[in-house]
């Protein structure tokens, strides 16, 4: 599965199929980047961008180095940033690393059927 | 597609119908010719494959006998004993080998075959072959129809009282059937020191539990006159293989697997005697695993001459010796779980009724002890239970994805209940050290391997983690490091930060080539994601 970057509601929205592990880490890479890089990319007029956590119940180190990646690109750029996390295992991996003074950490909660 | 064949003449009352399965069509019509001197109704397939076919479409039970070549193209005839007896046991397998040919011949007995001929095959072996499997096949389904006919031998302990013994024993023993299988036995030394038995007897009829029940006091009568363990061990091998018969004057064909253990408390050494059990295992408290022994040599009642091995270890202060049967690492195998998970859950179960039917399909009996060496322990660690031990090479660090699943299912089989963000937490950090260990301490090496524990207090409702390598570690500052990769978005070198962040406790030894972590149960019970 790809990661999903596309525009949303005047938004750049990076949204990772699932875990974020040693073993998909350096695929998930070379297809964010190759998009990240892109004049498609550049080009937008557009400055807020959203990573979107809420398939991921796990990053282990090497997944958290890559968002560490991907965010020390969109920054350069982009100067409101959020992330949208669903599981409370990913949401104290990010607090810890203090990503959520670099990003508005944005709880998900998936609604309960009546 | 499979072929019948009748008998020529003088059919019995009750027909025998044989499967006979080789892919070379001599042998096979060379064998279908011999069975049928024997009034055998024949019915043959070209493969391991069409057997099953065959098998599936008539129904086991409509054969008396299976026998199958051993080395055919595709699935071998190992492969058919295996599926053979995974849905119907009862039905008797004569396995066909070449000459000479002893690892295999040992190895489908071990699966349970019932006899095996070596080629050139001639008819009158046949003869004897055919007639104990027919009436192997045909006493265990009668035993299988009713069952409450035998006696509940299996679950008895023939000796002393456990609690008068020097060492805390415990045991958990979930028989199949009501007879013969899976025993044990312990005894007091007039020494003051301890012998334990473990066993497994083939067969679960009534034959079977009398084996049980002479060897078990046979044992004793021998060691009270201060026999050694090999000569005793020795003496039963020749009346299975030579004095005991049927009333036929055939071989009895069963067997015996078994390990004594010498619990020698003055000397602080255990001496193990083994002959086809398991390898058991001293662990020490810091989950450390003994194995007491490589390679635990033939059951007794399989050849004239036997060998058992023997394995000497120290006694390490406050460890456990741990012992359990095949039926236990097959059932655990087919559930994709740890050994050492199912024995973690057969003890913390015992006192619940309900863990009858976490196993109660098992096709095995399943048994396992826990013996604790050093009985003046204090050590906080005593009731602990080890949900994984185990060593991995270097070369694993590839299935690292694989080897996660493995560890999620053992953890989740003892602990259903458990939190699952401390399970997150667990497992992340079970993954990061895990992969350090591979990676570095061994550098991805098959001839290096890192060890992983992971145990449970029931006592203080904790789980503690221990990764070792055999590296020499690393001046790495990780918390110095941390600071400054959070502070400037530095994208490397966070593992170990981590897991000293999602633990509640963690203690690095040998310059961090061994890593303790700690997990309280309570700790992460009321997290929710207001808490982000």
């Amino acid at each position: 599965m790809k990661p999903l970057l596309g525009l949303e509601n005047n938004r750049v929205k990076l949204a990772f199929p699932g875990d974020i592990l040693s073993t998909n880490v350096e695929t998930l890479r070379e297809q964010i980047f190759s998009t990240l890089n892109s004049t498609q990319y550049t080009n937008l007029a557009c400055d807020a961008f959203e990573f979107d956590f809420t398939k991921a119940q796990m990053i282990d180190s090497a997944g958290l180095n890559l968002v560490v990646s991907v965010l020390r690109q969109v920054k350069k750029k982009a100067t409101r940033i959020s992330a949208l996390v669903a599981s409370a295992h990913v949401g104290r991996i990010l607090r810890f690393t203090r990503l959520d003074r670099q990003m508005e950490i944005i709880a998900f909660e998936q609604s309960v059927p009546a | 597609m499979s072929i019948t064949t009748e008998p020529k003449a003088n059919s019995s009352p009750q027909t025998t119908r044989v499967l006979v399965v080789d892919d070379d069509e001599i042998s096979k019509e060379m064998l279908s010719h011999h069975l049928h001197q024997h009034h055998c109704m024949v019915v043959v397939a070209g493969s391991a494959e069409e057997a099953m076919v065959t098998l599936q479409t008539e129904g086991t039970e409509s054969f008396d006998c299976l026998i199958s070549d051993y080395y055919m193209p595709g699935k071998t005839g190992l492969d058919l004993l295996l599926w053979s007896k995974e849905i119907d046991a009862t039905l008797a397998f004569i396995m066909i080998t070449g000459a000479g040919e002893k690892q295999l011949v040992a190895d489908s007995l071990r699966c349970g075959a019932t006899d095996y001929l070596e080629k050139p095959i001639r008819r009158k072996d046949i003869g004897e072959a055919l007639q104990r499997a027919v009436t192997e096949t045909r006493e265990q389904r009668r035993l299988a129809k009713n069952d409450t006919e035998t006696i509940a031998i299996g679950s008895l302990h023939l000796g002393p009282s456990i609690k008068s013994l020097p060492a805390r024993i415990e045991v958990c023993h979930r028989p199949c059937h009501g007879a013969g299988g899976d025993f044990f036995n312990s005894f007091r030394l007039p020494d003051g020191n301890m012998l334990v038995l473990a066993a497994d007897v083939s067969g679960h009829d009534l034959r079977a539990a009398f084996v049980s029940a002479y060897f078990q006091g046979i044992v004793r009568g021998m060691i009270a006159k201060n026999t050694p363990i090999p000569e005793v061990f020795s003496y039963f091998n020749q009346l299975l293989v030579e004095e005991w018969c049927t009333e036929e004057g055939k071989p009895m064909t069963i067997s015996l697997s078994v390990c004594a253990v010498l619990i020698d408390f003055h000397s602080r050494k255990i001496q193990v005697y083994n002959n086809g059990f398991p390898i058991p295992f001293q662990i020490t408290p810091t989950g450390q695993s003994l194995p007491a022994g490589t390679d635990a040599e033939y059951p007794l009642g399989w050849f004239s001459e036997t060998a058992h091995q023997h394995t000497e270890q120290e006694i390490i202060k406050d460890s456990h010796f741990y012992m359990w049967t095949d039926g236990l690492e097959d059932f655990a195998c087919r559930e994709v779980i740890s050994p050492w998970a199912l024995a973690a859950k057969l003890f913390l179960d015992r006192a619940h009724p309900t863990s009858k039917n976490l196993i109660s399909d098992a096709s095995d009996d399943i048994m396992v002890l826990r013996i604790e060496l050093t009985p003046d322990s204090s050590a906080t660690t005593r009731d602990d239970v080890f949900i994984l031990n185990e060593r991995l090479s270097g070369e694993r660090l590839g299935d690292i994805d694989e080897l996660h699943a493995f560890w999620h299912r053992s953890i989740t089989f003892v602990l259903p209940s458990i939190n699952e963000n401390l399970l997150a937490n667990l497992l992340l950090c079970v993954r990061e050290g895990m992969i350090n260990a591979l990676k570095y301490g061994c550098r991805g090496s098959s001839s290096q391997t890192a060890s992983l524990m992971v145990a449970y207090s029931p006592v203080s409702r904790g789980l503690r983690v221990v990764i070792s390598d055999p590296g020499k570690g690393h001046n790495f500052d990780f918390e110095a490091h941390l600071e400054l990769a959070n502070e400037a978005l530095v994208p490397e070198h966070r593992g170990l930060g981590m897991m000293k962040e999602l633990a509640d406790g963690m203690c690095l030894r040998r310059n961090g080539a061994e890593v303790e972590l700690t997990f309280a149960l309570n700790s992460c019970e009321v997290s929710t994601m207001k808490s982000l």
